[in-house]
């Protein structure tokens, strides 16, 4: 598929405005949805689709939205999640920023097939300028009537909202994000009750990512058959963002349908390891999920590909580091940042993190012995899976496949006193010293 | 109803009832620290991860609700590596300074690592030092020690209903807190000393007075107003070291007010009545127990015969156990035949205080006006009789550390021929008897309550009265056998069946039968 949906637009600075929107063919779903389709048809047609979540953890969309009780006499609501903070990832900024209607289409049939008049976008508060292009789209739609009371004529009403965020990471696990909506510090819940029962204000809830959403409108005008039919089998489908970053000749945001080959994404369209450098490590979905070596990264790019060799599509934010990257360092980067962002509420991810941060920081710096190494891993184990959260694992896993798929470099440091990698000091990285 | 299988055995449970719920009622242990029952479930602190078959991963006990065939698993090489691995995380940053910790002896922290921690540690780094805080009122929190449970937090929560705690910082920096311009100045603070699972909140208080292993707990209720709270006074060596609340879910749940937790210091100051006494011209002379309680007899014995026994008050007192009432009626009424009874209380004071858990610290501060009162009656005021000029002879019994007298009782004092108190402190009572008899406060006495609510609850002597003194049942028991030889009465549990046997208010009721919560009358 050559044809592009999400990034179709880019360059046009317009593209943000509800008249280029409209212009190209923008509302039509929502317009169909509200006239012909009743809210459980919008939920199949979902299913239909196989669309999942793209916020990482890839759960079917139209199911969870199935889960919200028929028969509850609370109000319901939708929660937009654009608490975009995974290191790495930066596909969802791109879409409010460019294509807010896109998003906010998506938001009204979501929050139509739910039964929810009140809809929170939970936009992440270093995200100033997309928190302010959102709520210019916001007004526009509701000048035009797609947003509002009675949408166009149909006496259905919903209410979008721009909540911001105060810049915690753990505000984008999703029960984190409802405390934060209802002012308290967000510290994740337990499950269950899940938030389709008791979500915001103990209300039934749907969270749903900014891409998810931003897939509705293609699957109310092109059909769920047809979105199925796009990527490699009905469970992985649709049109997919990839962020790349890091050592590649062209970083930056690309889109594929879903089960693009990893390899050639990075060799053929983010053009290839930079000059004179070799690959040495890809982290395919997000700072979160299981490292790859070179030899692993003939791999399709969708969520059940992915998980067969033992990492996650994730948010789809790939990592490639070359071999001036220390990857001893680079986990004790991440892990400094899991051990700033944990919340503190679980006893193994509060503790843990900054353990392993501190084990990281003395063999990085020539302090490390070889049962440093074990230690790591142990720990690591520890914190995978006895969190009330996923923070722990997404602490823990990173960790744990570093030192499996890394062992030699972590056993150099320890053997050697000090970083073996000659690393490229030209490019800077601020240093947490936290 | 769902039904179970805990480490191999079945157990039924109400719908909604926790695993965890499930295994403790059931006498299976299962590790804790953030859960609590008063409290509403967090499970963070991860300590009570058990395996449940089918289920992917450890799951919490104190937060996953039994459902009808689960088979739950507490004690296998997964869960106790879990557990052992919470420990370490708990511990590598705790400064293990249990010799000089008060907690140590009844901390969990300390308990838990024994059963089912590692003796060795593997964190070699530096641990996190943080000052000590003074959060205000009488709590210091020790940083370095807590564990974050939030018990303390949720404690005003979900009992009290103002919330006055939260936790301040992220991740590895949290710490509890008080709210900025708030110090802890609260009436309940004192019970979040008692949840707090490890030393991070010690009370000042207590802070360094005692090792708690060497403290003999005995069971009582506390004086301080009608709710009867149950409690435990703490003692060593004739002294008591603290206070701390004991659970009974009819009476005070499991929480006690900080006035009933500090209140023992205020009998440490009264100026006791450590020997009978008796006046000689203007002066009170010390005597022993024989000449004091004959004098009395003699004294009644004298108006029986001449017929004046109805210039006899006799004032009981709502402060006083029912025992000591009880023993007074007997005395004086059956073997006197004297009529005016009286019951000294004090005036209610401010109002009722009700918490969100429906613990309540009651306006009327007498402990036991409800027991006194259905013994001795509800006569009209015992002052408005003497002044009346009817009321010659008294006898005045005590228990009361606020009693003060205005002038005009002063005044009326003088009206009186014959005074004799039995009392614990020197008041200006004492100061006027013609007979002092010196008694134990309710920690040095038996006996039972009636609380507000018609609970009669029972109390037990901690300690031993000041030199002469006796505790007060024992005082009218030897009284009473000075006027009746052939008293069989030997202690606060024979007069408590006698009562029982005469009154129909109380009867069936026995210290058996009363045993750790008490009874409820109408």
């Amino acid at each position: 598929m050559e044809e592009k949906y999400f990034l179709k637009n880019v360059g046009i600075e317009e593209s943000k405005t509800v008249d280029f929107y409209l212009k190209n063919g923008g509302y039509e779903a929502w317009k169909s949805v509200l006239k012909g389709k009743a809210p459980d048809d919008v939920i199949e047609e979902v299913k239909k689709s196989g669309l999942r979540g793209r916020g990482g953890a890839g759960f079917p969309t139209g199911l969870k939205w199935s889960f919200v009780p028929k028969d509850s006499e609370k109000p319901k609501y939708l929660v937009c999640n654009a608490d975009e903070s995974e290191p790495g990832t930066f596909k969802d900024r791109y879409l409010i920023e460019h294509e807010p209607h896109m998003v906010l289409e998506g938001i009204a049939i979501a929050s139509y097939s739910i039964g929810a008049h009140q809809a929170y976008i939970y936009i992440r508060g270093e995200f100033v300028h997309g928190a302010q292009v959102l709520r210019e789209a916001i007004r526009e739609a509701e000048e035009k009537g797609f947003l509002g009371k009675n949408i166009l004529g149909s006496g259905y009403d919903l209410d979008v909202w721009v909540h911001r965020g105060a810049g915690a990471y753990i505000c984008g696990e999703e029960t984190g994000q409802l405390e934060s909506i209802e002012g308290k510090r967000g510290w994740p819940r337990l499950k269950p009750p899940f938030p389709a029962s008791v979500g915001v204000f103990k209300s039934p809830t749907v969270v749903n990512n900014v891409e998810t959403l931003a897939n509705l409108p293609l699957i109310f005008t092109r059909g769920a058959n047809w979105y199925a039919s796009i990527g490699p089998n009905a469970k992985n489908s649709g049109p997919k963002l990839y962020c790349v970053s890091g050592h590649v000749n062209r970083p930056g945001l690309y889109e594929f349908p879903m089960g693009k080959n990893l390899k050639e994404l990075i060799y053929e369209d983010a053009g290839g390891i930079r000059d004179g450098h070799e690959l040495k490590a890809v982290i395919p979905g997000g700072s979160s999920v299981p490292v790859l070596r070179p030899d692993e990264i003939d791999v399709n790019m969708d969520f059940d590909s992915l998980a067969a060799i033992g990492t996650m599509l994730g948010s789809a934010g790939v990592i490639v580091m070359d071999e001036t990257t220390c990857m001893v360092d680079s986990l004790l980067n991440l892990e400094r940042f899991y051990a700033h962002e944990s919340c503190g509420q679980c006893t193994p991810c509060r503790e843990g993190t900054t353990w392993m941060v501190k084990i990281l920081d003395r063999i990085e710096h020539g302090n490390g012995r070889l049962e440093d190494i074990d230690l790591l891993d142990d720990i690591a184990k520890h914190i995978n899976f006895r969190t009330i959260c996923p923070l722990g694992d997404a602490a823990a896993m990173p960790a744990m496949s570093f030192v499996k798929k890394f062992r030699d470099e972590f056993e150099a440091h320890a053997k050697q006193h000090g970083c073996p990698v000659n690393k490229d000091k030209s490019i800077k990285v601020p240093y947490a010293n936290d | 109803m769902p039904t179970i299988k805990i480490d191999g055995k079945e157990i039924t449970v109400e719908p909604g009832t926790t695993i965890l719920q499930a295994a403790l009622n059931n006498g299976i242990e299962i590790p804790h620290y953030c859960y609590h029952p008063a409290l509403r479930i967090v499970g963070s602190c991860r300590m009570c991860l058990v395996e449940v078959e089918k289920a992917p991963k450890l799951l919490p006990a104190c937060a996953t609700q039994a459902a009808d065939g689960m088979v739950v698993h507490t004690r296998t090489d997964k869960v106790k590596d879990a557990r052992r691995s919470i420990l370490e995380f708990l511990l590598i940053n705790h400064p293990l300074d249990c010799p000089i910790c008060d907690k140590a002896g009844e901390c969990y922290l300390q308990d838990y690592t024994f059963h089912y921690g590692s003796s060795h540690s593997r964190f070699i780094e530096q641990k996190r030092v943080r000052s000590t805080k003074d959060l205000g009122g009488n709590i210091l929190l020790y940083r370095n020690r807590c564990i974050l449970c939030t018990r303390c937090v949720r404690f005003f929560e979900n009992v009290v209903g103002e919330p006055f705690l939260g936790v301040e910082n992220r991740g590895y920096h949290s710490e509890i807190s008080v709210f900025p311009g708030k110090g802890l100045t609260h009436k309940m603070t004192g019970n979040i000393v008692e949840i707090c699972p490890v030393g991070a909140l010690i009370d000042k208080d207590f802070l360094f007075h005692a090792r708690v292993w060497n403290l003999t707990r005995t069971k009582s209720i506390c004086p301080g107003c009608s709710a009867g709270c149950n409690i435990y006074l703490e003692h060593k060596d004739n002294r008591l070291y603290r206070i701390r609340s004991r659970e009974n879910a009819d009476v005070n749940q499991q929480w006690i007010c900080d006035e009933g937790r500090y209140l023992y210091h205020r009998f440490e100051e009264l100026p006791r009545l450590t020997h009978p006494m008796k006046r000689i011209s203007d002066n009170l002379s010390k005597t022993n127990w024989q000449d004091a309680l004959s004098i009395i007899r003699d004294r009644f014995a004298l108006l029986k015969r001449a017929k004046e026994i109805g210039s006899v008050a006799v004032v009981g007192s709502a402060f006083a156990s029912n025992e000591e009432n009880h023993l007074l009626y007997k005395i004086f009424h059956d073997e006197l035949g004297c009529k005016n009874f009286y019951v000294h209380s004090r005036g209610p004071e401010g109002a009722d205080i009700t918490y969100k858990s429906g613990f309540t610290i009651r306006v009327d501060k007498n402990p036991n006006r409800k027991g006194a009162e259905l013994i001795l009656g509800t006569a009209s005021d015992f002052w408005t009789d003497v002044k009346k000029g009817k009321i010659k002879v008294v006898f005045f019994l005590g228990g009361d550390a606020g009693l003060k007298l205005d002038e005009t009782q002063k005044e009326l004092l003088k009206k009186l021929e014959f005074l004799a108190v039995q009392d614990f402190l020197e008041t200006e009572l004492s100061k006027a008897a013609n007979v002092v008899l010196p008694m134990g406060y309710f920690a040095e006495s038996e006996g039972t309550y009636v609380n507000h609510a018609g609970f009669v609850q029972r109390f037990r002597a901690a300690l031993q009265p000041p030199e002469e003194a006796v505790p007060g049942v024992q005082v009218l028991l030897n009284l009473y056998k000075a006027f009746k030889p052939d008293v069989k009465m030997a202690s606060a549990a024979d007069v408590m069946d006698d009562l029982a046997a005469s009154r129909k208010e109380f009867a069936g009721i026995s210290y058996f039968k009363l045993g750790d919560h008490g009874v409820q009358i109408k």
